[in-house]
């Protein structure tokens, strides 16, 4: 029977582990109080 | 041949679009004085429609046709463009608009050429200021011309392949109805369309792998079969070493595309504000991560669903019928046009915005008042779905061959600039000139003289391009620096 490899499973999560990361930096964002994009210093 | 059913939900879904430019020709009517209120949205749009727009004005005829046929031929190893496209759609997000979105209210600027030349007019540099703008103007009409051509290429082929229909027929109406919601709710219609069309394609792209491993009989099944015809498994699409650091670079470089689609990038100078774009960046990469990833699993989906796949690229609109009824399959036809319309209709937008600003009002009447702008607006909207039908006419073979020179000559014209005016301070007027020149003829060279690596020349010699013209313009000028805020200069640009 074919199965995927580590490594495929791995690129095919790849997209939605960035949207997990890209959730966190908002979580962030919002907890310091107005939701404006401050990481990286850019306002 | 398409069943009754198929055609009712499909022209229904045309119906819809048309209702929805129709809505805003009526309640904009007495709101829309500026060219801003046509072309900008007056700079309201909402995290989500902004969001949802961004990721469905580059889907484009791309995600169902271009990406299912690499999915076909190349298996799970593509989906490293997928890694690589949302990385760079989070970038973008988080790094280039939320300066480009506040800049480009403070300069009053309606497209990325529009804000480059204006980044300079402010300071004085009036001449250089034009050149930009004539050159950007060139390169949005070349390349977004081919890109456009290669959106009408894909409606007349869903038409032909999957409802049965003549393709130039299919490519006038198609034309038609996007020129006219368009052309009556401008920026405000494509951004609504394109919330809907968004949806409309996700749905699209989960259900059909999921129906097509269902008809498998199961995920193993659908592997065996998929292994069995000779689909690719892995991860690295059997290559090592510097073949497969080529094979990354190509879709890495590519991926750079992303911040320099002007039609894309336009969303951020309209969205309501910059304090949205943290949460949009979520939406954008979630939305982006679902068409990015499923159309492979269709792409697959092609060794098990059809007896014979004589083109990869058709692999979606041949396939519905098997795997839907008639009335879910026209509607997921609808789904796959959506994404082309969505595209289109930015495209649209963005063309009519660089002509208006750029040439009309620029070079030819400075003193037109902003209903007549608004109406020349609406003219070359109407002129560039024209060029459009008639690239389409002459049917180019492979669509993802016209989107990715468009994409990249769009991406390195331009897109390397903008990301150099708003993240590098020292970035000068002939250092821009200077990249959009070599980005524009790389990309011509890559294309013809490396095409199996397209394009992995293109980017770095651009980016160095521009820092060394900056480099040596600004150790040999005594001109302030390109970053030092608007206001230093002459203001010969205004409203």
């Amino acid at each position: 029977m074919a199965s995927l490899t580590l490594g495929s499973l791995l690129l095919i999560v790849s997209p939605f582990l960035l949207v997990i990361l890209a959730f966190v930096l908002n979580r962030i964002d919002e907890s310091r109080g107005d939701g404006y994009i401050t990481i990286g210093g850019i306002r | 041949m398409a069943g009754v059913g198929m055609w009712a939900s499909f022209g229904i879904y045309m119906v819809m679009l048309l209702a929805i430019g129709a809505y805003f020709w009526i309640t904009d009517k007495r709101e829309m004085k500026r060219l801003t209120d046509y072309l900008l949205a007056s700079r309201e749009g909402g995290t989500w429609t902004t969001a949802f727009s961004q990721v469905a004005s580059v889907a484009s005829g791309f995600t169902f046709f271009a990406w299912v046929g690499l999915g076909y031929l190349l298996g799970i190893s593509a989906l490293w463009y997928a890694l690589f496209t949302v990385f760079f759609q989070l970038f973008t997000w988080r790094f280039v608009a939320p300066r480009f979105r506040n800049k480009s209210e403070e300069y009053d600027s309606l497209t990325m050429v529009d804000h480059l030349a204006r980044h300079f007019g402010r300071r004085g540099e009036q001449r250089n200021a034009d050149i930009i703008r004539v050159l950007g103007t060139i390169i949005v009409v070349a390349f977004l011309g081919v890109y456009l051509g290669a959106q009408m290429v894909a409606i007349g082929t869903t038409a032909e392949a999957g409802l049965g229909l003549n393709y130039m027929s299919v490519v006038i109406v198609g034309g038609l109805v996007v020129a006219i919601y368009t052309f009556m709710g401008g920026f405000n219609a494509s951004l609504w369309t394109d919330y809907l069309q968004g949806w409309l394609m996700i749905i699209a792209a989960i259900a059909f792998p999921i129906a097509a491993v269902s008809y498998a009989g199961g995920w193993g099944p659908f592997l065996d079969q998929v292994s069995a015809a000779g689909g690719a498994l892995n991860w690295n699409g059997g290559q090592s070493g510097v073949a497969l650091f080529l094979f990354l670079a190509g879709w890495f470089t590519f991926g750079m595309g992303m911040m320099g689609q002007p039609h894309a990038m336009q969303r951020f100078q309209a969205i309501e504000s910059e304090r949205l774009l943290s949460r949009g960046a979520v939406i954008a990469a979630a939305v982006s991560a679902i068409r990015m990833t499923f159309p492979i699993f269709i792409g697959l989906s092609g060794y098990v669903v059809l007896d014979e796949v004589t083109n990869p690229e058709h692999i979606m609109v041949e396939g519905l019928p098997t795997l839907f009824p008639d009335v879910i399959a026209g509607l997921f036809m609808a789904g796959i046009v959506s994404a082309i319309l969505s595209t289109t209709d930015s495209m649209l937008i963005l063309s009519s915005s660089e002509l208006t600003r750029n040439v009309y009002e620029r070079f030819i009447n400075d003193d037109a008042s902003q209903q007549r702008l608004i109406w020349v607006g609406r003219s070359f909207v109407v002129l560039f779905m024209a060029l459009a039908i008639v690239i389409a006419w002459a049917q180019p073979a492979s669509i993802f061959g016209l989107i990715a020179f468009g994409w990249t000559g769009l991406g390195a014209g331009l897109g390397a600039a903008l990301l150099f005016v708003l993240l590098w301070s020292r970035t000068t007027a002939w250092g821009v000139v200077a990249g959009m020149v070599v980005g524009l003829g790389a990309t011509v060279w890559n294309q013809i003289y490396l095409p199996d690596h397209f394009p992995v020349v293109v980017y770095p010699v651009t980016f160095a391009v521009i820092i060394i013209v900056s480099y040596v313009e600004g150790s040999l000028s005594e001109q302030s620096p390109s970053g030092m805020d608007a206001g230093m200069g002459v203001e010969s640009e205004t409203d």
